[in-house]
Parts: C-alpha cells; structure tokens; sequence
C-alpha cells in the first residue's frame, strides 16, 4: 500500500547486494542517471524499512505534514503554533492525515504529493489555545497632528504531536 | 529615548509605543508547562473568581454571564474550581490561577454578556504561560533525527582518495541528453 503511493527510496543503509548491483551496471558515462528498479532490489528496501518502521524497535520517526497553509517536519512531543482561531476545543485529539513525507534515522520515504493516510499516522492534542503578543502599528505625521496607533493581536492554537507512526510496507 | 518611557505625559506614550516593536520585548520559545499533552491532556486551569458587584451598572454584562451561563460551564468543567465573589462598589474582575502558580486577571468593566464570555473561555483555555513574543513556530525536543544536512552530506565517498580536479567529478550531470550527446548516440546517416 504504501509501496503504491512513495516516489522514490532513499536508503542510506548500504545492503550488500545493492552496492554489488551498482558496482556490476556502471553506467557508461557519468552523465547518465540510471534507475535501480527491480523486484529484489524493491523486496529488500521495503524489508529494512518494514524493520526500522517496527514498533518494538521503538525508532523515533519524524513526519512532514501539511497544516495551516504550512509544512511541517514534526516529530514525537513537538509543539506547533498555529495561526488563528480553529474549530477545536483545548484537549481535542486529532490526527493530521496530510502526510508528505516520514522519515527515520536511516531512511526517508516521500509521497506524491500525500503517502496513504492509513499507513502513517501522525496524532496531535490540542494544548492550548490564546492569543498572540499584540504587535503595534505606528503613524505619525509630522505638522498634521495625525497620530495611529494600533494593537493587533490575533489568535493562536497550539498543538502537541503525540506520535508519529508508520505500518510496515506490504509486499 | 530614556531607559524607562514615562508614561505620564500623552507624548511619551506615543513614542514609547513606536520603540515597543523595535526595541527590546520579552520573547521566548514556544512552551507548555508540565509536559502537558505528550502522554495526556490535563486541564492548567485551577480555579477562576468572578468579582462584580450587585448593584452598579459597570457589572451588568457579569451579573448576566452568571445568571445565563456560568452553571453550564462549570458542570462541563468538573476539575475547574469556580468562584462568584459579590464585592459591593466593585470593578468586576475575572482571576483564573493556573497550575503553574501564575495568575491572570481581565477586567470586566463595562463588558457584555457575550464579550465576558469570550474572555471566559480564553481563561479556561490557557495554559498559563506568559503571552510573549514568540522566537519559533515550533518547539522540537530533538532538533534532528537524520542529522543536520551538510554540502558534503551525501557525496560520493570515492572523491576523498582522489586527486582533485578530475574529469570524473567535475562533468556536468544531467538527465537530460545534450545535442552533442544525442549525435554521438545515433550517428546521422
């Protein structure tokens, strides 16, 4: 499943047998791009993903998801502020399902655009919601007695990754 | 301007709101307190008082909230204490004390209904840090998990033995076929 949706798989783990594919098709010249694209090859790196997206290996991954007209990378326990007022209450959990990207220590997995929303999961609290530091804006003109002086202040919701997690790759 | 803006004069507070935004200004990194929300959410809010007087105009949109609104609020609140303190002569005030210890106060002088109500649930939810000027968006416990991104990151390890410049490394990579590439390939007959 997810397999359908990654456009490309960046694996910085060096199996073997990927080093040796690589080092028996040298392309011609350096100027051609080559694509490793077969079963084995696929097989082997939905494997050690599979291995490191593992719950009992307890790995920290990390996610970029699209919130707010934003991306952002997130991981376990970060908090984001986002901007305004949103329909949610202090205390809602909510799961962010624009995922574009999840990535662990040794490997990164993208989406085009979006990886499936039921293969990663990225869970959020409502931690608080409050308005922001009053910015001011000034006006004043000399010899015209005009003076402006605004507050503006908006509001802001705060939220809490509570985990990131992805499923294992299907093959 | 002087270290200290007087605020005595109508001119001094003009101009000592035009160096507000540039001069210095408490700021901080986005916080929660008490590690709220990484296993569960908690509540911050610890009580709230409600003064107001009984009598005088000033309290009239408070006296109303009470009466209309506040029982709801506070049997969907059961972790919340609240207080209605009836204070004669008084500015009504709304205090609400946090579990970090820090309280706040909003002055409900001459507020309606609606707009005490607003305030009301802004009290109920904050977490009770300070409102400052924030330095990030965001607020990881750790910065990165691949490791900060470097120009030699993810260089091939073969340039380090090698003597540099070499054609090797120094060709234009591309995947598109160049003209002169293209003629070499299919030769014109």
């Amino acid at each position: 499943m997810l397999s359908r949706r990654c456009a490309s798989l960046l694996l910085s783990t060096t199996s073997t047998s990927l080093r040796r594919l690589a080092s028996t098709t040298v392309p011609t010249s350096s100027s051609e791009a080559q694509v490793i694209d077969t079963d084995r090859v696929q097989k082997e790196v939905f494997k050690s993903i599979s291995e490191q997206v593992d719950e009992q290996q307890r790995n920290r991954l990390f996610a970029v998801v699209y919130v707010n007209g934003r991306q952002w990378k997130v991981s376990d326990g970060d908090l984001i502020n986002l901007e305004g007022n949103l329909p949610l209450n202090v205390g809602d959990e909510i799961k962010l399902e624009k995922v574009l990207m999840v990535g662990g220590s040794n490997f990164s997995l993208f989406g085009r655009p979006l990886l499936d929303a039921s293969s990663v999961s990225v869970d959020a609290v409502v931690v608080e919601k409050k308005t922001t530091n009053p910015e001011l804006k000034y006006v004043h003109l000399n010899h015209h007695q005009t003076k402006f002086l605004n507050w503006k202040s908006d509001e802001a919701t705060v939220i809490r990754i509570k985990s990131v997690t992805a499923k294992p790759v299907e093959q | 301007m002087p270290s200290v803006p007087r605020v005595d004069r109508l001119k001094p507070i003009y101009t000592a709101a035009k160096a507000l935004n540039f001069g210095w200004r408490f700021s901080d990194f986005l916080k929660i307190p008490a590690y709220n929300g990484i296993s569960r959410y908690t509540n911050q809010l610890h009580r709230i008082t409600v003064r107001f007087c009984k009598q005088s105009e000033s309290s009239v949109g408070v006296r109303n909230f009470i009466e209309n609104q506040l029982i709801e609020i506070g049997k969907k609140n059961p972790s919340v204490v609240i207080y209605a303190q009836p204070v004669r002569n008084s500015n009504p005030s709304i205090r609400a004390e946090y579990g970090n210890g820090r309280t706040l106060q909003i002055n409900a002088k001459n507020m309606t209904e609606s707009e005490v109500s607003k305030d009301f649930h802004l009290l109920f939810s904050r977490s009770g840090e300070p409102v400052v000027k924030l330095e990030s968006r965001q607020s990881a416990l750790i910065p990165s998990i691949q490791g900060q991104w470097t120009p030699i990151t993810w260089l091939p390890t073969a340039m380090n033995t090698e003597e540099l410049p070499s054609k090797q490394f120094s060709d234009h990579k591309s995947t598109s076929t160049s003209a002169t590439e293209y003629i070499i390939q299919n030769p014109p007959k």
